[in-house]
């Protein structure tokens, strides 16, 4: 690990209004690596990933993004780091007046310098890649299923070829077949493009199967980063509490 | 430290017959054009070294291959770094030399045909809507103990009460506008007085409830569209209906309610300080003192003419609840279409309120009112 991290969090303190949120929160993340944010509800999760996605902005603390500091991102530093950072949001937030071809070749559009013709064929590659069917290109979100929605926004999320991506609860809402399958999809994806992927997830099959480390949020920071296997056997309490569940054993024996 | 930048480019070596690709093949390093070649150089045999090549993305991948396509023979990509050659493949996997599917498009006459058909199935929606409602809420009304009377308090504070600064600002300068336009050709005649007559009269039988009606469909109707719309995209709608809910019942009933008892105190509000900015102009400009404005009044007019314009405002109410939660409940899909829906209340609302209006004109007309 002679490489420094792709992403930095130094420090991090999130309030709102009397609550605090994380205090003195560090993580660090490895290129290449597939890492999941674990935790109980309120511990902050999605806090976190807007803050590392630069949506909000954090009051103390310092955030790194492919070695730059993004604390307080210029403008141009900003677009910068947006070409170069693609987010899978919770609920796809696909644009719903678009179809999906054109929802995955706006940031094409937007960000690069190509013909009109490569930018959709590009576009259907993503589709393709994402693996939805090509008739998918030509429909509105609302006459996707979950499953397509969800393979819909990574396209667009993939569409600038970054190198970075984050998943806000990728197999939430997914059939367990769907869900497995995402997961792979986005091992395979992250092989071959050599993607760095920070998501949070609930799914215990998606911890076990395709995360390289996993950081656990409790205490207003992230009291451990592990691989899985090593994470369940952490004494801690709070991690204790949260895989003795029956519901994040590893099921893939069974 | 951040890598020198170089971008993508093609370099041909005629004599040796090689094209060579160099530099970075990632998305921002890429332009149109890129991978064309022209017509001669698309009949020689060439080799492809791509050996140069430093970065290379799914985007430069799809070019290199439209790169080969075009050449003769499909050479082979000579010195190909092994990382490059994995992502090569998944794209030449995933790629589809077909162009997408394209969306249907109409011509004009089609179009015209289409339109026609829309605005049909819309007014037969309409009066679908009208019926549901109605026979949903007929009978519920038959026993008030079970309206929701505490939303309709709510939606009464909000259409009505807060309504009123800005009724009453525009009341007042409309009063004032129409006393001051009536005013001057009645001095000339020595008719200052008649301003009086005017003014009672256009206010209270006309401009009142208008005012109120068109200010109550723009801020109350359209706020009604969207938050039903609203409420149909993310199934709250279907949820109530679930519970065992009407939604018609929960929704458009206390707000039907609310308008019916807060648009005719409206239209008196509006009538009030409407007088009030003509008195103040009267007054001001053109010698009518406050008592001889009050003296006059009941004089001017008739008691019929206040009774006549607040008899409008239920109906108005009536119309603006109808329109904009019929636009409401008729959302489908796309936040796109809340708009569109709100946009639709607001001007389908004012239009049916001026054609009502109108209607009322000819029968107070004809009952010689």
């Amino acid at each position: 690990m002679s490489e420094p991290p792709i992403i930095r969090v130094q420090g991090l303190r999130t309030q709102f209004g009397d609550t605090v949120v994380h205090d003195q929160l560090d993580l660090d993340v490895h290129r290449g690596e597939i890492l999941a944010i674990v935790g109980g509800s309120g511990t902050g999760k999605t806090v976190l990933l807007r803050q590392m996605i630069l949506l909000d902005a954090p009051r103390v603390g310092r955030i790194e993004l492919l070695g730059r500091d993004c604390t307080r991102p210029r403008a141009r530093d900003l677009r910068w780091i947006r070409e170069r950072v693609g987010v899978l949001f919770q609920h796809g937030a696909l644009f719903t007046a678009m179809t999906v071809l054109e929802n995955v070749m706006l940031p094409l559009l937007e960000h690069s310098r190509l013909a009109r013709a490569t930018i959709q064929e590009l576009a259907m590659l993503r589709i393709r890649m994402a693996g939805l069917p090509s008739a998918a290109a030509g429909k509105y979100p609302n006459e996707l299923s979950g499953g397509m929605v969800k393979r819909a926004a990574l396209a667009r999320a993939l569409a600038l070829d970054p190198e970075i991506v984050f998943l806000d609860e990728p197999t939430s809402g997914l059939d367990p077949v769907g869900a497995a399958a995402f997961d792979e999809l986005v091992m395979e994806l992250k092989e071959l493009l050599g993607l760095t992927v920070v998501m949070i997830t609930h799914d215990p099959d998606t911890l076990w199967q395709a995360t390289d480390r996993v950081a656990f949020l409790a205490e207003k920071r992230v009291v451990a980063v592990a691989p899985v296997a090593e994470l369940v056997k952490s004494p801690q309490t709070d991690i204790q509490r949260y895989f003795s569940s029956a519901r994040t054993q590893d099921r893939r024996a069974h | 430290m951040p890598e020198p930048v170089l971008p993508a480019r093609i370099t041909r070596d005629s004599d040796a017959s090689i094209i060579r690709c160099e530099g970075d093949w990632s998305l921002e390093h890429l332009r149109r054009g890129l991978a064309r070649l022209g017509r001669r150089d698309q009949r020689r045999q060439w080799t492809l070294d791509v050996s140069s090549i430093r970065r290379l993305d799914t985007a430069g991948a799809m070019l290199l291959l439209e790169l080969q396509d075009q050449l003769p023979g499909k050479p082979a990509f000579d010195g190909l770094q092994a990382r490059h050659a994995a992502l090569l493949k998944l794209v030449e996997e995933h790629r589809e030399p077909e162009p997408p599917p394209r969306p249907v498009r109409y011509g004009p006459l089609a179009s015209l045909g289409k339109a026609t058909m829309d605005v049909l199935a819309q007014t037969v929606a309409f009066l679908a809507f009208l019926g549901e409602f109605a026979s949903d809420a007929l009978p519920r009304l038959l026993r008030p103990f079970g309206v929701r009377w505490k939303q309709v308090v709510g939606e009464v504070q909000q259409a009505g009460v807060h309504a009123l600064p800005i009724l009453g600002l525009l009341s007042f300068l409309t009063g004032v506008v129409i006393a001051y336009q009536g005013g001057t050709p009645l001095e000339q005649y020595g008719a200052n007085i008649l301003i009086v007559d005017l003014l009672t009269i256009t206010m209270l039988r006309e401009m009142a409830p208008l005012m109120t009606a068109i200010i109550v469909a723009g801020r109350t109707g359209s706020a009604y569209a969207a938050q039903i719309g609203t409420m149909r995209i993310t199934e709250e709608t279907d949820a109530l209906r679930t519970l065992g809910i009407g939604p018609l019942e929960i929704l458009a009933l206390p707000k039907l309610l609310a308008l019916l008892i807060a648009m005719p105190l409206l239209t008196m509000f509006a009538d009030v300080l409407g007088i009030l900015g003509g008195m103040v102009v009267a007054h001001t400009m053109f010698d009518v003192s406050f008592t001889d404005f009050l003296n006059r009044m009941p004089e001017a007019i008739a008691p019929s003419s206040f009774w006549v314009g607040i008899i409008k405002a239920p109906v108005f109410a009536a119309i603006i609840v109808a329109v904009s939660c019929h636009h409401g409940f008729a959302v489908q899909g796309s936040t796109e279409a809340v708009g569109k829906a709100t946009t639709r209340s607001v001007v389908q609302s004012i239009f049916l309120v001026i054609v009502a209006d109108a209607a009322f004109s000819v029968i107070f007309n004809l009952l010689g009112l």
